[in-house]
């Protein structure tokens, strides 16, 4: 009996080369794409200005709050203003102050334009912060800035949705706040137009929210 | 950001040869605070340090009567994120002027005993390791001013 050698007439099995997988490929990658395109969409709404790889481009949404006089409010509370959102604490003697009297005086130069806009000021220390000092707090800077507070969980999600950094820093028997600085602006609809540094003072403040305002 | 790091020079560099300074070469000029929302408990106060004498010096205290305590403090910007910081001095090199103001080196007033009222005057005692203490006037200001009234 000699041993038989493979049988070189039998098929091998078919071949899955590149040539039989391409079509299959492109379809994937068309759907990559169609998905990242979509999502970005979601995310970003009528997002009309790209920031280089900011995360920044998603932020704002849902929020619950409670307003100076202990009141719920929600984001839909504002809907039909334009909204400059912005974060802080009282125990704050410097840098808030100058913030909040910049944004009120900027509201003041805009004239009849300010009745559109509605300023949040945020606080993101709500252990100190209850509403009547952030009432007390916003009075001392006009009646047009609304200080909003709430419980720890409900700071940490709007400052979650808006990308802001926040964290107690102790000093000496109490602590300050680190946290981040910046004005958000947000359509009458709650989409996100833009944002703004607030120490470049009152006059371009009023420069920057007549421009976004303008652009819709 | 500039002034930032010239004070954090300032602050970093260590007094060397300590040398007795001239009589009365260290002047506080322009003294105001901000008025204070009623139920705040700590205000602001913001000054200028002039020296005119040849040796430098350090401010090393600042206390006042209407708060429980005060501190020297300076803000800093890292990106976006703000931060307050207690320092411990200021170094006054010879011949320097420092300006306490808005959004950098600054009296914190902790536990007032009252809130500032626009108008208002009250003293703050600045203490200098060489020149001693020198107590000044300090104007209340508006709420949210940012230059001496």
């Amino acid at each position: 009996m000699t041993a038989s050698p493979p049988d070189p007439g039998a098929p091998p099995p078919a071949p899955v080369g590149p040539r039989r997988l391409w079509p299959l490929a492109l379809l994937s990658a068309l759907l990559v794409v169609a998905a990242a395109l979509l999502s970005f969409r979601t995310i970003s709404g009528n997002w009309p200005w790209a920031p280089a790889g900011s995360a920044q481009a998603s932020f704002g949404g849902a929020f619950a709050l409670v307003d100076g006089n202990g009141r719920q409010v929600t984001d839909q509370t504002f809907r039909g203003k334009w909204l400059m959102v912005f974060f802080g604490y009282t125990h704050c003697p410097d840098v808030c102050p100058t913030t909040l009297s910049d944004i009120a005086q900027a509201l003041d130069q805009l004239g009849l334009l300010a009745s559109q806009i509605q300023p949040l000021f945020v606080t993101v220390d709500p252990e100190r912060d209850d509403p009547a000092t952030m009432r007390d707090y916003t009075q001392a800077f006009g009646t047009r800035i609304l200080g909003l507070t709430g419980s720890p969980a409900q700071i940490a999600a709007i400052a979650k949705a808006y990308h802001v950094y926040y964290a107690k820093h102790p000093e000496g028997t109490g602590y300050s706040m680190d946290h981040s600085a910046i004005v958000y602006v947000m359509r009458p609809d709650g989409t996100p137009a833009g944002f703004l540094t607030p120490d470049i003072g009152a006059s371009a403040i009023a420069d920057k929210l007549k421009a976004i305002v303008a652009k819709g | 950001m500039v002034r930032c790091c010239r004070l954090l020079v300032l602050l970093a560099l260590v007094a060397v040869g300590a040398q007795a300074a001239e009589e009365g070469t260290i002047k506080v000029e322009k003294a105001w605070a901000r008025a204070t929302p009623p139920a705040a408990t700590s205000g602001v106060a913001y000054l200028t340090i002039i020296d005119s004498g040849k040796t430098g010096d350090r401010l090393i205290g600042v206390s006042s009567p209407v708060a429980g305590r005060a501190e020297l403090h300076l803000n800093l910007r890292e990106g976006d994120v703000v931060q307050m910081r207690s320092v411990s001095a200021v170094e006054i090199l010879p011949r320097d002027r420092i300006e306490f103001q808005p959004n950098g080196l600054h009296v914190m007033l902790i536990d007032l005993h009252q809130p500032l009222k626009q108008g208002d005057h009250f003293p703050i005692t600045l203490t200098f390791e060489q020149a001693g203490a020198i107590e000044s006037d300090v104007v209340v200001a508006a709420a949210g001013a940012k230059t001496h009234p």
